[in-house]
């Protein structure tokens, strides 16, 4: 008997509208457990090399995993990818909600998209059965809009809506892909490829909940974490939310700021977490915050999710579509060095409503800032808006015309890299981009694995793709056990880029890559800090599927596995370690507070990029070897690494 | 008797439940002379992973003996985000 998924993907054509089921068996779902890893055995399969990623050659993927719609925190999560038209290799990108819940109830564990509908449709999955449904009169409309049509127009309040916003119509390269209006698949431009698709939105409600192979220990794992919540190392990021971390960054000098340049933010206060709880939380200024301004996914008692209501002054928000994550208040803030948090929250919403990514987003805003203030734009370049640093208005102006391809903002719409080459000038030297797309608010210069992890990272810059240094360098005494799980029993000199930190680095990117194609979200679980620790994440996979053989070993080779398919697909696309660098700005030291000074250095670099390869088993110039893929029992995927 | 020192403190997330909710975090406290940074959270009942600054200067020394005047600032601390 199957536990934990319903054992059936949904293929859809949209070119002929064909839709077929088909039902992949259990060793399927055991070798890669679904979300990330699953996608990539459809898209290297389905899609033909050198695809336009805006073409209806793409495959687009959404999947859940064996986990996800069970009753425990941290699962309704799911997997967007297909090729990125933001970077040219694999696109990924993960989300919460619950949505992935209520598609898993709905009776698929992945959808598998490909073609090009000749009119906008949206595709509407009701327990077990699909159509496709005409959404011309959607076209056009914001987030929030589309999504009380849709219900309307089905008369039920209770579907959810995943879609793309009127970004993803016009492809901007970093749309994303929201449910509830709020929640993102946001990044390497999925919601792009929905819209070159033509496929406005899919709208599931289902009833079935997945079968559990052992529903009490399920039941102990969840209520333990719900005791153990308040006392654990995410008690901060759920009620503060996860910019709670800026404090902390500034104080070690970790908050990216002026574009890159410095990592502190002198007014760095005014756009933290304390003080958005404290100042524009609905509720906030009754003390209800913790009931009527957060807000939570599927079964997750973590309530991490920031709820904000501006009604007076200049930025006015509607709470329907949420509120900044760290990362939105820093590239829409100390990136552009922006301390106006009504501003950020605005520019949220705008991202929210329109469907785009808020990373590449602003931080694409703060290249345009830095080019400004350097000389390198004029007015004449920006339709006559002052880049200057910390000019709040611009910057909400831009984000609205990047949506809507208007003027300048059609410029930045390409993303940086693109806007840079275009403009030229010398303004390629204030990138911060990685295969082309733009690095989230955690600094590479300090945190130096991280430079490496985004580097090698097959869909670009990443945060969530490792644990950060800090966790095997100044913790590492508070993680102790949960460490020895991934074989660490020492720590590493902090600020190191030796041959065990790219082992750390390594080892905690399977993890991370496991988790990404488990669905599960890494605040809930992880190797250190988070919740749930590994050998958690071992017991949830036997107690729901009721393979009670797994190890956490076989598990990491799940996300050994991923990793290697999306690599081997970018070998495919002539992507591999020439376009494993970091940018220029890396080399240049930071200016103020306790960073000042560090740099990256291209030697010590080099040396790590050389390591991890030797490390990952593939080749010098970072393709997987056939013996690597052969090992991880992939080799049908041998036929598609490129030729000698 | 001992002799006192006079610091200020700004809790930040998840520590200002340490102090009564009227005060948002924020402290002014008189300590004994020779008190450190490690007495000083011990003395909040603080256990989990923090990040201090002293003065707005990053401290990650616990055996640091404050001074008069000192300004101490205390955050929750994760690794991503």
């Amino acid at each position: 008997m199957l536990h934990g998924y319903n054992g059936k993907v949904l293929h859809l054509d949209l070119t002929n509208k064909q839709v077929s089921v088909e039902e992949p068996g259990e060793a399927f779902y055991r070798k890669y457990m679904g979300g990330s890893a699953m996608a990539m055995h459809y898209i290297l399969n389905g899609m033909p090399a050198n695809a336009d990623p805006l073409g209806p050659e793409n495959v687009l993927v959404f999947a859940l995993s064996v986990l996800t719609g069970n009753p425990i925190s941290g699962q309704s999560r799911m997997t967007a990818a297909a090729k990125s038209p933001l970077t040219g290799a694999i696109g990924d990108s993960q989300g919460g909600g619950y949505f992935p819940a209520e598609l898993k109830f709905a009776g698929f564990d992945a959808i598998v998209i490909k073609g090009r509908a000749a009119k906008p449709v949206y595709l509407w999955i009701n327990d077990g059965s699909y159509e496709l449904r005409d959404a011309e009169h959607l076209w056009g409309k914001i987030t929030g809009e589309v999504e009380a049509s849709i219900k309307k127009e089905l008369g039920d309040n209770k579907v959810e809506v995943l879609q793309i916003g009127p970004a993803g119509e016009k492809e901007v390269r970093f749309a994303g892909i929201f449910s509830m209006s709020n929640r993102a698949n946001g990044r390497t431009g999925m919601g792009a490829v929905m819209g070159s698709k033509n496929l406005k939105a899919i709208v599931v409600r289902g009833k079935k909940r997945p079968s559990v192979a052992d529903k009490g220990r399920l039941n102990q794992l969840a209520k333990w974490g719900a005791e153990n919540l308040d006392e654990s190392g995410i008690a901060g990021l759920a009620k503060y939310g996860t910019a709670e971390t800026t404090g902390a960054n500034q104080t070690i000098g970790t908050l990216p700021t002026y574009n890159y340049n410095s990592g502190v933010f002198e007014n760095w206060e005014a756009i933290d977490g304390t003080t958005m709880y404290d100042t524009i939380l609905r509720g906030a200024a009754e003390g209800k915050q913790d009931r009527l301004g957060r807000d939570t996914c599927y079964a997750c008692t973590v309530r991490c999710k920031r709820v904000v209501e501006i009604t007076e002054g200049k930025y006015k928000v509607d709470p329907h579509y949420g509120g900044p994550e760290y990362e939105t208040t820093s590239t829409f803030g100390n990136y552009c060095a922006i301390d106006d948090l009504a501003a950020v929250s605005k520019a949220n919403e705008l991202c929210n409503q329109y469907g785009m990514d808020t990373i590449s987003c602003g931080a694409t805003i703060s290249w345009a800032f830095e080019a400004f203030n350097e000389g390198k734009l004029t007015l004449e370049d920006t339709d006559g808006l002052d880049l200057s640093w910390g000019n709040a208005d611009s910057m909400v102006k831009l984000v609205e015309k990047i949506a809507h391809r208007e003027g300048f903002g059609d410029v930045l719409a390409e993303g940086s890299e693109r806007a840079a080459k275009q403009i030229g000038r010398g303004t390629e030297a204030y990138l911060i981009t990685f295969k082309g797309q733009e690095a989230p608010a955690h600094m590479p210069r300090v945190k130096r694995s991280l430079a490496v992890i985004y580097a090698v990272n097959p869909f670009g810059a990443d945060h969530q793709s490792s644990e950060h240094d800090p966790a095997i360098e100044d913790d590492f005494e508070g993680y102790v056990d949960r460490m020895a799980v991934l074989g660490f029993t020492e720590g590493v000199e902090t600020y190191s880029l030796n041959a065990e930190k790219i082992r750390f680095a390594l080892t905690s990117q399977y993890m991370y890559s496991t988790m990404d194609s488990l669905n599960l979200c890494q605040f809930v679980f992880g190797p250190a800090w988070q919740l749930y620790g590994p050998a958690d994440m071992v017991e949830l996979v036997r107690a729901v599927t009721g393979w009670e053989d797994v190890s956490f070993e076989e598990l990491q080779t799940v996300g050994e596995r991923r990793l290697n398919l999306m690599r081997t697909f970018n070998a495919r696309e002539g992507i591999d370690r020439k376009q494993d660098v970091v940018p220029q700005k890396l080399f240049k030291p930071l200016k103020g507070g306790p960073s000042d000074g560090f740099a990256l250095n291209k030697d010590e670099f080099t040396a790590a990029l050389d390591e991890y390869y030797r490390q990952a088993g593939w080749t010098a110039e970072g393709i997987p070897t056939a013996e690597t893929l052969t090992k991880l029992d992939l080799e049908w995927a041998t036929d598609h690494l490129p030729k000698r | 008797m001992k002799s006192k020192i006079k610091i200020t403190l700004q809790l930040y997330s998840i520590l200002r439940e340490k102090l009564p909710p009227d005060a948002k975090g924020q402290a002014v406290l008189h300590l004994n002379a020779g008190t450190s940074l490690q007495d000083l959270l011990e003395e909040l009942e603080i256990y989990r992973k923090v990040v201090i600054s002293v003065n707005d200067d990053h401290e990650s020394d616990l055996s640091r003996r404050l001074n008069d005047g000192d300004r101490i600032k205390i955050f929750s601390s994760i690794g991503g985000g």
